[in-house]
């Protein structure tokens, strides 16, 4: 049966990002145009156009402040952070304030242009669904997307807008360890129950479910995770241990040098992958900083070492999933490692000894597995049948608690996190004061227990309360989160029967995408001239190329005839008397051999403009 | 808790009884609830999140010591109110049927 396939999966990671399909009752992974299965998640602006991918991830020595990467760390977060600061001092790019909310700003056609995190991820999904769209041959609208599990709802909307900018219809936004279990449960066709521990450690994020699966039913238990533990933090490390290398032996500041910074950072996460399978890595860079050539040397044992604590960390959100969901370590009966980072063997050693030497399952493939699942579950939401996915279901639980802010500041939760959704939790709160006669709900989300260290989400205002002592109006507060994750508050009066609620929407403004969505636009049309452009080129240079080619060919015949002439005239110039059918004979041969070539000359030409 | 839920029998509702182990409610629960999830009943979304809703409350009550006593005390006083009634309906079809047999 022939179906028009338009469903994929989109593991969008913080550094690298992946496709799939189902297609022939069974997931592809696509491959982009250089032929690999993961594509950089790197944005990279020009004069001319923007460049996507492994293509603008080669541009970041070169164009270090118009090339974007990490916008997962930008994506849905506070300008104002003390983290996001921090880390803004590794961009080489340029991060500008915008509503609080960070942007970026790049030069692109010659102009200086400023970027919503958003549209930076839209341009990455667009090149994802671009690579669907050329292996298919069909257009892709519906999608499902990983996130890390720690993203919390405004970053989580934040993908979905850009999932509309790019024109793709968000089916839904999973968490990444339980999409690489979708895959893990696919493959293995599971019997009984089974606790299964994915733990997801990849460019920026870091993210652990603790799921039951049992035939097609996946149960999220409990996930956690670390929105900013991954590859390029130990990457970081790295280059700030050459940085001071290169200080004591030459005496010299790198870091005024933003391109010098970018061809280091290269090289250390070369030399990371290296040291995952060797024990050592080289690295040699020429003319680095004022002509001096940078040679040197790192052993994994020195990696692991300046790594230490941040490899340390990895354990806290493995020991979180556990206490939270009341499995001991002896009841997790498989752990599957996805992600880049697993690779490093001491991030393996140390998970598998924090569960007492346990074997770590390592059959699925730690790049795709996330983007495998991700296909599967669209396909499945999308009504689609097959025998395969015919049990497929998945339970998902809420990451992050939310609750409302009492009067000293605490938060009260009232869905703690890991409840399975949807949910519905209703509390009675009442005044603080007497006579008060409005009441604030300010909703929050996070694992904090002072609110404003959390994730403020909206506030509503109940009014109309009768006067009374404090303490004794009733109000009934409910929070409720619907299957697609859809979280309302509302606020009853007992006494009035007065009420009020808000839906938690979040991300941009309907203009402001709609906006984006010209733009982005605007930005394909730019790109289709480029390459319009470029193919025209190429069509006028081969032709002249071919023309080049023809005149030489056609130089070698004349000179063959040249030459064949030269010597007939020759012989005739030494056999001034021969005989009849000796003249005869030479006649004959002369045109033996010249008139092929004769016919060559005159002949077409048209094998040499293939193409054309 | 609203009154809605207040009729509702949790017991029955999970398919335990007042000596069923934590394991036991665990397990029935789960059942339960990948049997009713929404995202197993995607064509009746809105009554399948309403009988989650309550299965999950249900769970919520009886796997918490605290809770499950507050409930089971008003839960016998409901089984014993029933059973009365249903000894009065008793004797009333008695005496009905006796009636009718004059």
């Amino acid at each position: 049966m022939d179906i028009e396939v338009n469903t994929v999966g989109i593991d969008l990671g913080t550094t690298y990002s992946c496709v799939g399909v189902w297609k022939n009752d069974r997931i592809e992974i696509i491959s982009n145009e250089q032929g690999n299965r993961t594509t950089p998640s790197y944005v990279s602006f020009t004069d001319t156009e923007i460049l996507v991918g492994e293509v603008a991830k080669n541009q970041v020595a070169t164009n270090p402040y118009n090339t974007v990467f990490d916008v997962h760390r930008l994506i849905g977060r506070n300008f104002y952070d003390s983290d996001f600061q921090n880390d803004m001092k590794y961009w080489p790019f340029r991060v500008i304030e915008n509503n609080g909310k960070p942007y970026v700003r790049a030069r692109y056609k010659g102009e200086k242009k400023d970027f919503s995190p958003e549209e930076i991820t839209s341009l990455i999904l667009l090149k994802m669904k671009d690579i669907a769209e050329d292996f298919l041959g069909t257009s892709v609208r519906d999608v499902v997307i990983t996130v890390p599990t720690y993203f919390n709802r405004f970053q989580r909307k934040a993908i979905e807008d850009a999932g509309l900018i790019a024109g793709l219809h968000v089916l839904q936004t999973i968490n990444s360890p339980s999409a690489a279990a979708i895959a893990y449960g696919l493959d293995r066709r599971i019997v009984g129950l089974r606790n299964v521990l994915v733990f997801d450690l990849g460019g920026g994020t870091c993210s652990v479910s603790l799921l039951a699966i049992e035939e097609g039913i996946l149960e999220e238990i409990a996930v956690a995770g670390n929105i900013h533990l991954g590859g390029e933090d130990f990457d970081n490390r790295l280059m700030n241990h050459f940085v001071q290398e290169f200080k004591s032996k030459f005496n010299r500041d790198l870091t005024s040098n933003i391109r010098a910074l970018c061809r280091l950072r290269e090289q250390c996460e070369r030399a990371k992958r290296i040291l995952s399978a060797s024990s050592q890595a080289f690295i040699e860079i020429d003319s680095l900083f004022e002509n001096i050539d940078f040679r040197t040397s790192i052993t994994r044992t020195r990696f692991e070492e300046l790594n230490q604590d941040l490899f340390q960390s990895i354990i806290e959100p493995i020991d979180r999933v556990l206490r939270d969901s009341d499995i001991y370590k002896s009841n997790v009966d498989e752990i599957v490692l996805i992600g880049g980072s697993t690779r490093i063997p001491k991030i393996q050693r140390m998970i598998s000894e924090f569960f007492n030497g346990k074997e770590l399952s390592r059959s699925i493939n730690s790049d795709e597995a996330a983007a495998y699942g991700a296909a599967v579950r669209a396909f499945h939401l999308t009504g689609n049948f097959s025998e395969k996915i015919q049990d497929l279901c998945l339970i998902e639980v809420s990451s992050l608690s939310l609750g409302i802010e009492t009067l000293n500041g605490d938060m009260l939760p009232f869905i703690k996190r890991n409840t399975s959704m949807p949910t519905k939790k209703l509390k009675i709160i009442s005044t603080d004061f007497n006579n008060q006669s409005s009441i604030s709900i300010q909703v929050y989300e996070g694992n904090n227990t002072r609110s404003i260290e959390n994730n403020f989400l909206g506030e509503f205002e109940l009014t109309g309360i009768r006067p009374a002592p404090k303490g004794v109006p009733q109000i009934a507060v409910t929070f409720d989160i619907d299957l697609n994750g859809k979280l309302k508050v509302s606020a009853v009066d007992k006494t009035t029967g007065r009420m009020n609620e808000i839906t938690i929407i979040g991300g941009l403004l309907k203009g402001e995408i709609e906006r984006m969505i010209t733009e982005t636009e605007k930005y394909r049309e730019d790109r289709e001239e480029v390459m319009q452009k470029a193919q025209a080129r190429n069509a006028l240079e081969s032709y002249t190329y071919d023309l080049r080619n023809v005149i030489q060919y056609i130089e070698n015949l004349k000179n063959e005839l040249e030459n064949v002439a030269q010597d007939s005239i020759t012989w005739l110039d030494e056999n001034q008397e021969s005989g009849k059918e000796e003249y005869e004979f030479k006649l004959n041969s002369l045109e033996e051999i010249a008139n092929p070539i004769l016919k060559k000359l005159y002949g077409n030409y048209s094998d040499f403009f293939n193409g054309t | 808790m609203n009154t809605e839920e207040n009729d509702l029998d949790l017991y029955e509702l999970l398919g335990v009884n007042y000596n069923s182990t934590k394991e036991e409610i665990d397990k029935a629960y789960r059942r339960k609830a990948i049997k009713f999830h929404p995202d197993k009943n995607r064509d009746n979304v809105e009554a399948a999140t309403k009988f989650f809703h309550q299965i999950s409350a249900a769970y919520k009550t009886l796997t918490d010591p605290q809770k499950k006593l507050e409930y089971d005390k008003i839960h016998k006083a409901k089984i014993e109110s029933k059973k009365r009634f249903e000894k009065l309906d008793a004797k009333r079809k008695a005496l009905k049927e006796e009636l009718e047999e004059r």
